[in-house]
């Protein structure tokens, strides 16, 4: 490593570009691992090793006004009907695997990271009930990019239906991209996947501001989130971490849970479009007049282009 | 100069000339598609005797300085390569093309040895066959899963070429395909084409930032990518050619990442050190391939040197209306001619002029047309296929039709002053000449010094190419902004002696990466390696052209269009405040230059006068890296230095007469570079001998840099000009060239090399210019240099040409000679 003061070092200040914002540089934290989000565990496979967490909410854990049990009541076609995917015909709503990244940023390209990946689903618990299991896995550095997408590959091949919210623009190319530039197979291909961005768009956009998730939990799910750190500074808070200051990592955490929370949410009421209620006979949050023109619209022949 | 055939005289019946492989043409690019047919052969006499009526007309023939011609060659045909697939064998038999010239059948077996080419024979001798039939090859024996990838240097020249390939493959029977990629292939599209397509052809921008940063969308290419065809390789040089070397070491270190080592097919104008060219470019040693095999017609070639007009001042007649005078004896109905411009508006202005004198020259004014690169792309294909037709008679260009568009062989081609080098020279006469039928090349020369030397010594366009081009990859600068493209591609792994592998020879490849890391923070290092990790696209950042991001932008004040770009450094002469800014013809006058936010705002306006700023330069050295002396005489060194340019006033200057009318305070911050130059150091005494005075000095400096594009591949305005008279940092009088560009561009060196080359030919062009005290075409005209200016340089060139060059003997660059 060449030292500061060294010519090269003096003549490349000189001519090249400087950086557009002057990085601040604080001195790191005394201790990485102490600054890191809790009950992270080391994971390892043949590719190296990453962080996970995998933290369980039980059936009865409530997401705004929804609790995750009611994803039990979805109807495979009514979701059908809403993404316009009659592939999502014969499957359970609540078989999904869901998935959401949070990358070093927008720009995509090989040098794109995903750097934390949710993948949540539902499994048999000890009540004979079932409980949501949430996984994130988590790069310490680019070196853990390989594991992480190892086991990203393994979780998303071995499941019937994906569910994202704007995945089939966003994480699912992302994810392609970079298992592509590993060599690892991509399991997207062929596999059965719902993306809630659309369908949402469609029954509620005329009536909202925009489409973002935010707007849609809060609008369809009541929730509002607490101390949120916004999704654009999520790229931020991991160069932080990387340069030694860990302080934002837990509410990246936590905000990439809430997301993967409310795509559970964003099911349970998208699944109920046609009944127009719940099934504990609630009737469903959203503008029910921009659902029903909508729902009109769906139904009808499609014209042939 | 003492190399060169001894000049022909004017008056010499004609002399054949055995100068080697630069002379021998044969049909067009698509020769694959025609060189065997019988085409468009006519009577062979009507060129012989055009060449004869010109030399002969009372009015013109006294201007031609001289005439040359080589003589009709037949073509060498051999036989196929042995390995080559019969498949394909056949395929080119279907198309006429019986037997191969040596010079494809060598490329072609040197290529299908798995080793790496470049063919360097002239324009129009088939060398598409040489790079297209090792690809079928690696299409046919894989079937169908290799991959190639051809880079060329226009989009027009990809699309050409993309539908010759795509026959070729349907002819082979095959569902295979050659797609285009560039910034026109409509997003909707590219997904299908990326899976889909064997053969991608793109241009070196849209490698650097759509393909290369975006590698994993195309693994399944890079992963059996087998070869890379790159066309035109001569014209990727300086800092364009610099960076695109940068942008070839992120493709083959892409390749390798999916264990791909694809081998380079590489197609040039003549060069003068074709394999140090290719080096620098692919980083590997290739086979040249550079005895052309295909036949050619008599070839004429003449200068034509415009009548004086004025004796003492050295004004010589305009070239454009010269360029009319001509036609009128050349252009008419029995051949086709093409006149090369150097300005869009001289094409529309003589364009304008020939259709207006259709009658007289016995053709329609649709007959003649102009071309350039503004028009839209049908015109363009309908003039084309009519110059390829024999319907359009005359065409008036710019250097749009230089490289290898399809226009059939034509048979006359006037050039309206020298295009800068001898490739681009070439690549214009190459336009002309069909195999069975006599051509002719006329060069106008202008009122400038490369051309009035070219007038004197025609035999330079013949010999070798002397120009050296200036390709260099590890110049810090474009190496670094090419490492944090391809470190955004691929991480960078440090090997165990602290060195990085795959990104050339340079040993600053660490230390960059560190800094890229440390300082910039776009990268982090974690177990020797470096990955990046920022939030950023710095292909979108990086310009190939090597122009800072922050060009200025003209604006018409009352439409706010823009309506003209112009460099940083330029900018502070052309656009400030009261200066007026001239787009064909049209004049503007700046009325506002936002020079924080890199934009000037002009309104158009009509006046009888243009501007012309004064800067002060100021250039201090900052470390020497090289050094050679003639003891006691004279010194010349390399290194960094830094420039200050500082606008101070302009002047207004009417047009024609050039009187002054008035002028003006400049008010701007300096510019500053840190660059790379030249620099030439005379000893007090031998300075004080030959009487060097400030003005003397400006005058030969201006000569030696306008002389320069002779030597070295570039634009005389690519390097810059300071001459101290008392310099600060060798108390002696120093004349510097410097690159222009912030970080060098690699030119430099190549004039350190080349100084005695440049000294020599600045010589020559003082020498024969007949002006008394100095005028455009040498060393300026007598009111910038002085009434003994003239005199001075030329005292002071003979010296230094006079004897032996320097050496690095006895000289060290921390201790400048004393």
């Amino acid at each position: 490593m060449s030292a500061p003061s060294d010519p090269l070092r003096e003549r490349l200040r000189r001519i090249l570009p400087s950086p557009a914002a002057p990085v601040e540089r604080t001195a790191a934290s005394a201790s990485l691992a102490a600054a890191l989000p809790s009950a992270l565990v080391e994971e390892c496979n043949a590719a190296g090793s990453f962080l996970a967490r995998t933290t369980r909410f039980g059936a009865t854990h409530r997401h705004g006004e929804l609790e995750l049990a009611s994803i039990e009541h979805a109807r495979a076609a009514d979701l059908a009907l809403v993404a316009r995917d009659p592939a999502l015909q014969g499957l359970a709503p609540r078989d999904g695997l869901f998935l959401d990244i949070e990358t070093n940023g927008l720009q995509g390209g090989a040098g794109g990271i995903a750097f934390l990946v949710a993948l949540g689903a539902f499994v048999p618990a000890p009540a004979g009930e079932r409980a949501f299991e949430l996984w994130q896995g988590f790069l310490r550095g680019p070196a853990d990019e390989r594991a992480l997408l190892v086991e990203v590959e393994r979780r998303v091949r071995a499941a019937p239906l994906v569910v994202t919210f704007f995945g089939k623009s966003f994480d699912r190319h992302r994810l392609e991209d970079k298992l592509r530039f590993h060599s690892l197979p991509t399991p997207f291909s062929d596999k059965p996947h719902l993306d809630l961005y659309w369908p949402c768009r469609r029954l509620y956009g005329a009536a909202l501001p925009n489409g973002r998730l935010a707007t849609m939990e809060r609008a369809l799910l009541g929730f509002e989130r607490q101390d949120d750190l916004p999704g654009s500074l999520a790229p931020a808070a991991w160069l932080d971490f990387l340069a030694g200051r860990a302080h934002r990592l837990e509410q990246v955490f936590a905000h990439n849970r809430d997301d993967l929370l409310s795509l559970v949410g964003l099911v349970a009421h998208l699944g109920r479009a046609e009944a127009g209620e719940l099934a504990d006979g609630r009737p469903l949050a959203g503008n029910a007049e921009t659902r029903l023109q909508a729902l009109d619209k769906l139904r009808a022949p499609r014209r042939r282009r | 100069m003492s190399r060169d055939p001894a000049p022909v005289p004017p008056t010499d019946p004609l002399t054949p000339l055995h100068s080697g492989g630069a002379l021998r043409r044969d049909d067009d690019k698509s020769a694959d598609a025609t060189q065997g047919g019988a085409r468009r052969a006519r009577a062979s006499s009507s060129v012989e005797e055009l060449v004869e009526r010109l030399r002969s007309d009372a009015a013109l023939g006294r201007n031609f300085s001289r005439w040359r011609v080589a003589p009709q060659r037949a073509p060498q045909a051999v036989d196929w390569p042995a390995a080559l697939d019969p498949r394909i064998v056949e395929l080119y038999r279907r198309r006429g093309v019986e037997r191969p010239y040596a010079h494809q059948a060598r490329a072609i077996e040197h290529a299908l040895a798995g080793r790496d080419v470049l063919v360097t024979t002239p324009t129009a001798s088939g060398k598409t066959l040489c790079y297209t039939a090792p690809v079928l090859q690696s299409l046919l024996a894989s079937r169908g899963q290799a991959r190639a990838l051809w880079m060329f240097p226009t989009k027009a020249l990809s699309q050409d070429q993309s539908s010759n390939l795509n026959r070729a493959i349907s002819d082979l029977g095959e569902p295979w395909h050659s797609f285009t990629y560039d910034g026109d292939t409509s997003p909707s599209i590219r997904r299908t084409l990326r899976e889909r397509g064997q053969v991608v052809l793109t241009n070196p921008w849209m490698l650097h930032t759509g393909i290369l940063p975006h590698h994993p969308k195309w693994a399944d290419l890079f992963r059996r990518l087998e070869y890379v065809v790159i066309d035109e390789v001569h014209t990727l040089c300086g800092v364009f050619g610099s960076n695109v070397a940068g942008v070839l070491r992120r493709l083959m270190r892409i390749a390798a990442h999916y264990g791909a080592r694809p081998r380079f097919l590489l197609s040039s104008a003549t060069l003068h050190d074709p394999l140090g060219h290719a080096r620098a470019l692919v980083g590997r040693e290739v086979e040249l391939v550079d005895q052309d095999g295909s036949g050619s017609g008599a070839r004429h070639f003449a200068v034509y040197n415009p009548p004086l007009l004025d004796d003492v001042a050295g004004l010589r007649a305009n070239a454009l209306e010269e360029a009319r005078r001509l036609a009128q004896q050349i252009c008419g109905p029995a051949h086709q001619t093409i006149f090369f411009v150097n300005r869009r508006t001289a094409v529309e202005v003589l364009t304008r002029y020939l259709k207006e004198a259709a009658g007289e020259l016995g053709l329609r004014p649709e007959e003649v047309r102009g071309y350039r690169g503004g028009y839209l792309p049908d015109l363009r294909r309908e003039i084309e296929q009519g110059l390829r037709r024999g319907e359009v008679k005359v065409v008036v260009s710019t250097n749009a039709l230089e490289l290898g568009i399809d226009i059939g062989a034509l048979d006359v081609a006037v050039l309206v002053g020298y295009p800068g080098n001898q490739a681009s020279f070439w690549q214009r006469a190459g336009r002309v000449g069909r195999r069975a039928r006599a051509s002719l090349t006329v060069l106008i020369a202008r009122s400038d010094p490369v051309d009035q030397y070219l007038a004197a010594h025609p035999e330079y366009l013949f010999a070798a190419p002397r120009e050296r081009t200036a390709l260099d990859p590890d110049n810090l600068v474009t190496l670094s902004e090419q490492l944090k493209c391809a470190a955004f591609e691929l991480p960078f792994r440090e090997e165990d002696d602290g060195s990085v592998r795959g990104f050339g020879p340079s040993s600053n490849v660490p230390g960059i990466l560190d800094y890229l890391a440390e300082e910039s923070q776009l990268l982090q290092k974690r177990e020797r390696t470096w990955f990046w990790i920022a939030d950023a696209y710095p292909a979108h950042h990086v310009s190939l052209a090597g122009n800072e991001p922050d060009n200025v932008l003209v604006l018409d004040s009352e439409t706010d269009k823009a309506i003209g770009e112009i460099d940083r450094e330029g900018s502070l002469t052309a656009v400030h405040e009261g200066a007026i800014y001239q787009v064909e013809g049209r004049t503007w006058k700046i009325e506002r230059f936002d020079y924080a936010n890199r934009r000037a705002y002009a309104r158009e306006v009509d006046t009888d006068y243009y501007t012309e700023a004064e800067t002060d330069t100021d250039l201090r050295v900052l470390r020497l890296e090289q050094a050679a002396q003639r003891a006691g005489d004279y010194a010349i060194f390399r290194g960094e230095v830094h420039v200050t340019t500082q606008a101070t006033l302009f002047k207004k200057v009417r047009f024609y007469t050039r009187e002054s009318v008035g002028a003006g305070q400049i008010h701007l911050p300096a510019e500053e570079i840190d660059t790379e130059a030249f620099a030439l150091v005379l000893e007090e005494d031998v300075a004080a001998r030959l009487e060097l005075d400030g003005a003397t000095w400006h005058g030969l400096g201006m000569l030696v840099r306008r002389v320069a594009p002779l030597y070295l591949r570039c634009q005389p305005q690519d390097l810059g000009l300071s001459c101290q008279i008392r310099s600060a940092h060798f108390s002696r009088p120093a004349l510097f060239l410097y690159d222009r560009m912030h970080g060098g561009a690699g030119l430099s060196p190549v004039v350190f090399r080349a100084h005695r080359e440049l000294l020599g030919a600045a010589l020559e062009v003082a020498r024969a210019c007949p002006c008394r005290d100095g005028c455009p075409a040498c060393v300026g005209p007598a009111d910038e240099v002085g009434p003994l200016g003239k005199a001075g340089a030329l005292r002071v060139l003979e010296h230094l040409v006079d004897g032996p060059g320097p050496t690095s003997a006895g000289i060290d660059v921390f201790d400048p000679p004393s």
